[in-house]
Parts: C-alpha cells; sequence; structure tokens
C-alpha cells in the first residue's frame, strides 16, 4: 500500500505542486507536457460524468482505478484541484486530501501568501515549507510504505 | 440497486450497442407567475436553467414541458418559442416542469467515445508499469465499469455504487455478445448491433423441428435431415444468394452450395483460436483454401456427407 504522487492545480490548469514517493514508471513525455494531459484529462472525466450521472450529482468524480493503480481525486470550491495516485489498496482518500488542502495547504498557503508580499497566486508553490511539511505528512499515513525502487 | 445501462464501444471509438435502464430521473414541476425568477437560456438546442436554483430546480435542468405538453427543443408543443412565450405575461399563469435532460443518442455517443480515449490516457499517465485503462470510475451517484476484451471491445457498464458482483456482470455480456452478435453471420464487426438484429439462424429438419446454431452443432449429423437455413423474410428451401462469410475469432462458419437447383445453406461451427478475421466461401466442385488441415478434415466431412443426402 503506497502513494505513487501528488498533483495541485490550480482552477487556470497551471500545476501548483507535485510530489513524487514511489513512481516506477514515467510517462515518457516532459513534466509540463505531463501536468496539461493530467489536467486535460481530469477536465475531460468531470465533464463526462455529470453528463453521464442518471441523477443530479453532489460532489462529482471522485476516484478511477485501472489495474494497477487508483487516481482519487478533490476539488475545492475555489479550483483547487488535489490528485493522489495510490495502489489499489486504498478505500477512499477523500478525507485525506481534504485535510491536505485545509491543514497543509491552507494553513501553508495563507502563511505563504501572508509573509510573503512576493508571491503570485497561480505560480508554483516553490515554499520549500510546505514542500516538507506536505512530504512529512504522506508519510505518516497509514497506508503508505516506502517500496525499494 | 441498479444497473443503469450498458454501453458496448469497439476498438476504434465507435458506439456498437446502448441500453438504458434509467430508474428515476430528478424532476421538479412548479406554477410560475409572470415575472419568471429563473435566467433560462438555450444550450444545445435545449432551454436550460443557468440561475436561480431553488426548490428542486437546479442549474443545468432542462425545461421539459410546459402546462403538461412536452416541448420539442426550443419550441413548444404548438411551435412558439419558449422564451417568447416566457416574456410574454398574458399566458402566466403556467406550470413548467424542469429535470434533467434525456440524452439524445448522438449525444450519448459523444462521452463513450470519448471514455475510449480517456481510457487509453489513463494507461499512459500511470505511475506503474503494465497498467490497463480506466477500469473503474467511481462517483457519489453511480459507479462505471469497463472491461476491455482481448480483441479491443469495451463492455461499459452503469451502476449504483453499491452494487457488487460487476467483474461477474460483465463476463457474462461478453459471453452474450460473442454468442448472438458474433457468431451470427449476418453481423459486420465493429458495426452498431441492431436491437432487432439477435435474429437466429434456424434450421428446419425434415420433421418440422427447430434448432438453432448452437444446438445443430451439438446434435449428431442425421443423413436423411436436410438443413436448410431461414433468415427473416425468406421461406424454407427458397433459393438463398450465397452471402459473404465472415469469421470471427472464435467461429468459422462453412458455406456449401449445392448443385440441386435449390441453394441449400449449410452452417457448420468449429471452434478455431487463429483469432484472425478471414472470408471463406466454398464451391462444392472447386475446393478453395483452408486456413490449417483442422478445416479441411470437417470440409472432407461434410462433402462426404451431404453427398449421401443428395
Amino acid at each position: 500500500m503506497t502513494v505513487h504522487n501528488l498533483y495541485i492545480f490550480d482552477r487556470n490548469g497551471s500545476c501548483l505542486h507535485y510530489g513524487e514517493w514511489n513512481r516506477k514508471k514515467q510517462a515518457g513525455i516532459s513534466k509540463e507536457e505531463e501536468f496539461k494531459l493530467m489536467y486535460g484529462m481530469l477536465f475531460s472525466i468531470r465533464s463526462f460524468c455529470s453528463k453521464m450521472s442518471p441523477l443530479d450529482m453532489k460532489d462529482g468524480f471522485l476516484t478511477f482505478q485501472t489495474s494497477k493503480y487508483k487516481l482519487h481525486y478533490y476539488e475545492t470550491a475555489t479550483g483547487i484541484k488535489i490528485i493522489m495516485n495510490t495502489d489499489l489498496g486504498v478505500p477512499n482518500a477523500k478525507d485525506i486530501l481534504h485535510q491536505i488542502y485545509s491543514t497543509v495547504s491552507m494553513g501553508l498557503y495563507v502563511e505563504y501568501i501572508v509573509k510573503n508580499p512576493l508571491c503570485v497566486l497561480g505560480e508554483q508553490l516553490s515554499s520549500d515549507l510546505f514542500s516538507t511539511r506536505l512530504d512529512l505528512y504522506i508519510r505518516a499515513l497509514p497506508f503508505f510504505s516506502p517500496r525499494a525502487a | 440497486m441498479a444497473i443503469f445501462s450498458v454501453y458496448a464501444v469497439n476498438k476504434s471509438g465507435g458506439f456498437i450497442y446502448q441500453y438504458d435502464n434509467y430508474v428515476h430521473r430528478a424532476e421538479a414541476e412548479k406554477t410560475f407567475r409572470y415575472p419568471l425568477d429563473c435566467v433560462l437560456k438555450i444550450h444545445d438546442e435545449k432551454v436550460v436553467v443557468s440561475f436561480g436554483q431553488r426548490d428542486g430546480i437546479r442549474v443545468g435542468n432542462a425545461l421539459l414541458s410546459i402546462n403538461g405538453l412536452d416541448v420539442n427543443g426550443k419550441f413548444t408543443a404548438d411551435g412558439k418559442e419558449i422564451i417568447e412565450y416566457l416574456k410574454d405575461s398574458t399566458n402566466y399563469p403556467l406550470s413548467i416542469l424542469f429535470g434533467r435532460a434525456r440524452l439524445s443518442s448522438n449525444e450519448k455517443l459523444m462521452p463513450a467515445s470519448m471514455f475510449h480515449s480517456l481510457f487509453a490516457i489513463g494507461s499512459q499517465l500511470s505511475p506503474e508499469v503494465g497498467s490497463t485503462g480506466i477500469e473503474m470510475l467511481e462517483t457519489d451517484m453511480f459507479k462505471r465499469h469497463c472491461f476491455q476484451t482481448l480483441t479491443g471491445i469495451k463492455l461499459i457498464v452503469l451502476t449504483d455504487p453499491r452494487q457488487s458482483g460487476i467483474d461477474e456482470l460483465l463476463r457474462k455480456i461478453y459471453e452474450i455478445y460473442s454468442d448472438f452478435a458474433l457468431k451470427n453471420p449476418f453481423y459486420s464487426l465493429a458495426m452498431p448491433i441492431s436491437k432487432s438484429g439477435k435474429s437466429k439462424f434456424l434450421f428446419y429438419n425434415d420433421g418440422e423441428t427447430q434448432t438453432t446454431l448452437g444446438q445443430l452443432c451439438a446434435a449428431q449429423w442425421d443423413s436423411r435431415s436436410r438443413p436448410v437455413v431461414i433468415q427473416p423474410g425468406i421461406e424454407s428451401g427458397s433459393v438463398v444468394m450465397p452471402l459473404a462469410l465472415r469469421c470471427s475469432s472464435l467461429d468459422h462458419c462453412l458455406r456449401l452450395l449445392c448443385h440441386s437447383g435449390a441453394l441449400m445453406n449449410l452452417y457448420m461451427i468449429s471452434i478455431c483460436s487463429t483469432g484472425i478475421q478471414c472470408k471463406y466461401r466454398f464451391e462444392k466442385q472447386n475446393c478453395t483454401y483452408f486456413k490449417n488441415e483442422h478445416h479441411y478434415v470437417m470440409f472432407s466431412y461434410l462433402i462426404s456427407l451431404f453427398n449421401a443426402i443428395l
């Protein structure tokens, strides 16, 4: 049971943060292209779910899984999207992603904005403190176990 | 607990089959006075709510009927434009039904084909080696399972999130697909399966007993029986134009034309694992190409059998 990687996107589609823990296979394209592809795919899946849904949806798209990995998706009201790829054993990471947003991201986000007058919304979060805190949080998750690469 | 729909998509992304079983669509009917407090706009030939969510009427719901009469796109049942009709205060009060718009088959086709591409992207972006495409997609209202066969057909089932046993169901659907669609010689591969086109081939024996294709293959050959093919609209024993045969990856059909004037079509099923699509046409005099020895043996048996009959 492990976490492979994590993306954070803003509402315009630019990737704010990307973290990798246990990724075995690269996508074969550059990181920027991968971010765009990931964002585009999720945007399409979301609109596809809202069209296909037989009843009105409250939360929308939550997860998808393939034979090897599971992708968890969480979107806030402001358009911040958090995406986590884990392996198949993880049941439902929605509250974990919500915690990442509220305690790790939002808490540090506010600190980041308030204390750093030079940073701009929508650009890559380059705060070291944020990255370290996020890394520690992921490693502390009960289903995370670092495997030999 | 429900299965909402079943779809099948071929390997190039085209829609082959759909079946919908929507149990309940959220609809809300309200009586309105002038002026209307929801903002409506035209989207995709339908009138939808763009602002003014209340009382069960949500943003994105389409206008389904006015005063009990179903609307026709952006026109009412009488042919008047809805937006103009609603601006006229003399038509009020009236009751309007809003609800989730029912998708036309064109509109279903687009997401189904889109899913085909998303399936492939999901496999490309995988952080693990050897991942397949998206097998299961979950939202809070439904779960969408996708089973990809070895030949590239995707069978897609939309169900309630709590429904279990879907893997079994998908395999069963695959079995039914190969039994009724692939073994039907009139079915073109990768073309839409017509609902009435699950027309099975019936064989009449002398004793007027009907057997299906599968039963005929399993049954013992009776040298007195004269199998004649029947398809809808053709009488037994009539001349049937020779048809091009298609072989699916699972079955091969051989057809033999006899020399007695009345063409009799005989279907013989043999299981072959070559997995290649091919066309066969056999004449009694000119024996043509065979795929392998297995077919030659079957064919010689057929020739001797028919010599005995005729």
